[in-house]
């Protein structure tokens, strides 16, 4: 990976501690550095409650650091009010949940065009065209137009990984996204995020607890006991 | 906005069962509202126009002749020790210049009748019978405008009355035994005779009228009662009776006369149109509350199902502003569609009813529920409780605009 491109985002000596009011705070995240670079797919691994998430949410601006700084697509979030970061995460960030999270009352199409919709109203010609090929690509071009209640997991594992794209973001950030899958779905649909971060130059970070697809990214971060350690990964 | 209209809608078409219960809560609440307020405000507007239609709502007297003590006369008597204040008994006060005072009742706001007429005692004498009566003179042209006799007149004629001729109740003409056309004599108290004959019969409704009272022209009852061109009091009629107070107070204040609202003389018949008034807002405000209990608590229900749908947005970007937009449109929808189809329904619902007749006395038949159609009525309800529904509906909105999407998509 070229250390020379486009930072995504980055979190200098992020804290985040849970319950500052009450007389038990939990420290989750006790000063973590992180750089995630344009067209980079970076698992996050680590033990349940070891702050995975946590990081997470920090970096897709979901959440504020306790301590530190998330400069995500050139913007300092601290600069930001909460209509800033909602904007922000609606221009620049991608998520995708462990379950889909699809609006029952919407078509596959229509669920995957809300990011456009939220920012225009609706979304433009030329978007759809664009999340229509999406939505193709993946597979999904004879669900478009089907409820969520009709389609299987994979395919509404699949359908919200294109939501989560289709605003065009910079970062695309999946928290166990194959989690809720069997075993052939969740590669079907890892191995899609890997062919689209590929194809659309985004930078993934991709929270899991399945070692073998960690393996398959291009650089693991570990995050234990509210620290994170950085390596390569297996298939660099 | 047309992001949160989509969402707004598709929750509400989806959510069937539960937008056509908050829906059909809306619309029965505006429906009861219609209903209860169009039915009481019928029945008193009946109620005014049977009872006070037939009563002048203030009537003018001449303020009595105070005595005043002999010591505030200024007037000194040798050895006076003390006097004794005494109200004089038996005197006829009267109006003697009828025309100007007329006019100046006429300039009064709200007045739209004024009738010069006399009142007094007397007796009829039929054969044997001889009854005692009150002796109402006027000008009958006048006088229907007060009493409207002319509507209740079942024998004879009114309008067209002599100077020797008097229209009487059915249940006196029946106790004195009289007839259409029978002459009769009529002795007032003033102790002045003279000999009638019975033009009309007439049925107000009320007993007291029917038996007591006769109805003569002015002239007549001046030669009565004594009162060679003035007359013992001014009756005036307003464009809303309710206003009778002032008038009348407006009246003693500036002419310093003396006198009578209907308000003030049948306070009891007033209590009773006021208790019935507060009784319907009572009804109407305990019908919204109930509405807007039901659909607050099935907007909470229903953010508390969309919760992951609310988090999922907000982190896609959407802003607080947005979603309480989504909650407030999904409350305004239910408003407005519960209140039009309270609305149709309330109107409905009182075509129906205005459509029973009952029979009335002497085979006339009148509406069983005098119903007042007043489109202020339905845009007054349909407001109420779009207003009731939007409050309902901010406490679930505000809470869903608020939801935290961290706490949501990883509170499982």
């Amino acid at each position: 990976m070229a250390t020379d491109a486009v930072v995504a985002v980055e979190g200098c000596g992020l804290r985040k501690v849970y319950g500052l009011d009450t007389p038990h705070p939990v420290e989750v995240l006790q000063g973590v550095d992180v750089r995630i670079r344009q067209g980079e797919f970076v698992a996050i691994i680590g033990q349940s409650g070891s702050g995975k998430t946590t990081l997470l949410n920090l970096l897709g601006a979901l959440d504020r650091p306790t301590e530190g700084r998330i400069v995500l697509s050139g913007a300092d979030t601290a600069d930001l009010d909460d209509n800033g970061l909602a904007d922000l995460r609606n221009r620049v960030v991608g998520f995708v949940f462990q379950f889909h999270y699809l609006l029952p009352e919407f078509t596959c199409l229509e669920n995957a065009l809300m990011p456009l919709a939220i920012r225009h109203g609706s979304a433009g010609r030329a978007d759809a065209e664009r999340v229509r090929g999406l939505l193709n690509r993946v597979g999904l071009a004879d669900q478009m137009h089907k409820r969520p209640g009709q389609m299987s997991g994979g395919q509404q594992q699949r359908a919200a990984l294109i939501r989560a794209l289709a605003n065009s973001p910079r970062l695309v950030l999946a928290d166990e996204p194959t989690g809720n899958l069997d075993a052939r779905s969740g590669r079907e649909v890892f191995d899609l995020m890997r062919e689209m971060t590929r194809e659309t130059g985004v930078a993934f970070v991709m929270v899991t607890h399945d070692d073998r697809l960690a393996q398959a990214a291009d650089r693991v971060i570990h995050v234990e006991l509210g620290r994170a350690h950085e390596h390569s990964g297996a298939e660099e | 906005m047309r992001f949160e209209y989509a969402v707004a809608t598709r929750h509400l078409v989806a959510g069937k069962g539960q937008t056509v219960l908050t829906v059909a809560a809306v619309a029965v609440a505006v429906t009861v509202i219609i209903f209860i307020t169009s039915l009481i405000q019928g029945l008193q507007k009946r109620l005014v126009d049977d009872f006070i239609g037939s009563l002048p709502h203030v009537t003018v007297k001449p303020a009595e002749r105070q005595p005043r003590s002999l010591a505030a006369t200024g007037a000194r008597v040798a050895g006076m020790a003390g006097t004794t204040v005494q109200e004089t008994v038996q005197r006829r006060e009267s109006f003697d210049d009828v025309e100007k005072l007329t006019r100046q009742l006429a300039q009064f706001a709200g007045v739209t009748a004024v009738v010069p007429a006399i009142r007094g005692q007397a007796f009829l004498v039929h054969g044997a019978k001889r009854l005692g009566v009150s002796v109402s003179g006027a000008d009958p042209a006048k006088q229907e405008r007060i009493n409207a006799l002319q509507d209740d007149m079942i024998a004879g004629r009114w309008l067209s009355l002599g100077s020797d001729e008097i229209v009487v109740g059915f249940r006196l003409a029946d106790e004195a035994g009289v007839r259409l056309g029978d002459r009769v004599r009529l002795i007032s108290s003033e102790g002045v005779d003279g000999v009638f004959t019975v033009a009309g019969i007439f049925d107000t409704g009320q007993n007291a009228a029917d038996l007591g009272s006769v109805f003569a022209t002015l002239r007549s009852a001046q030669r009565l009662f004594r009162l060679q061109g003035s007359v013992s009091s001014v009756l005036l009629k307003l464009d809303d009776p309710f206003t009778a107070n002032e008038v009348a107070d407006a009246v003693t204040g500036s002419l310093h006369h003396k006198t009578e609202s209907w308000m003030r003389e049948q306070a009891q018949f007033v209590n009773g149109l006021r208790a019935q008034s507060s009784s319907s807002a009572m009804i109407s405000v305990f019908a919204l509350l109930a509405s807007a209990f039901s659909i607050a608590a099935v907007l909470i229900v229903s953010v508390i199902q969309k919760s992951k749908e609310i988090g999922i947005l907000k982190s896609m970007g959407a802003r607080d502003r947005q979603i309480l937009l989504i909650f407030g449109m999904e409350g305004l929808g239910i408003a407005l569609v519960g209140a039009a189809a309270g609305c149709g329904a309330g109107y409905l619902f009182l075509r129906m009813l205005a459509g029973v007749r009952q029979v009335a006395r002497f085979g006339r038949t009148d509406q069983l529920f005098p119903i007042s159609f007043d489109p202020t009525i339905f845009l007054g309800a349909a407001a109420a409780a779009v207003a009731a529904t939007m409050v309902a509906a901010v406490l679930p909105a505000r809470r869903a605009a608020r939801m935290d999407p961290v706490e949501i998509i990883h509170g499982n």
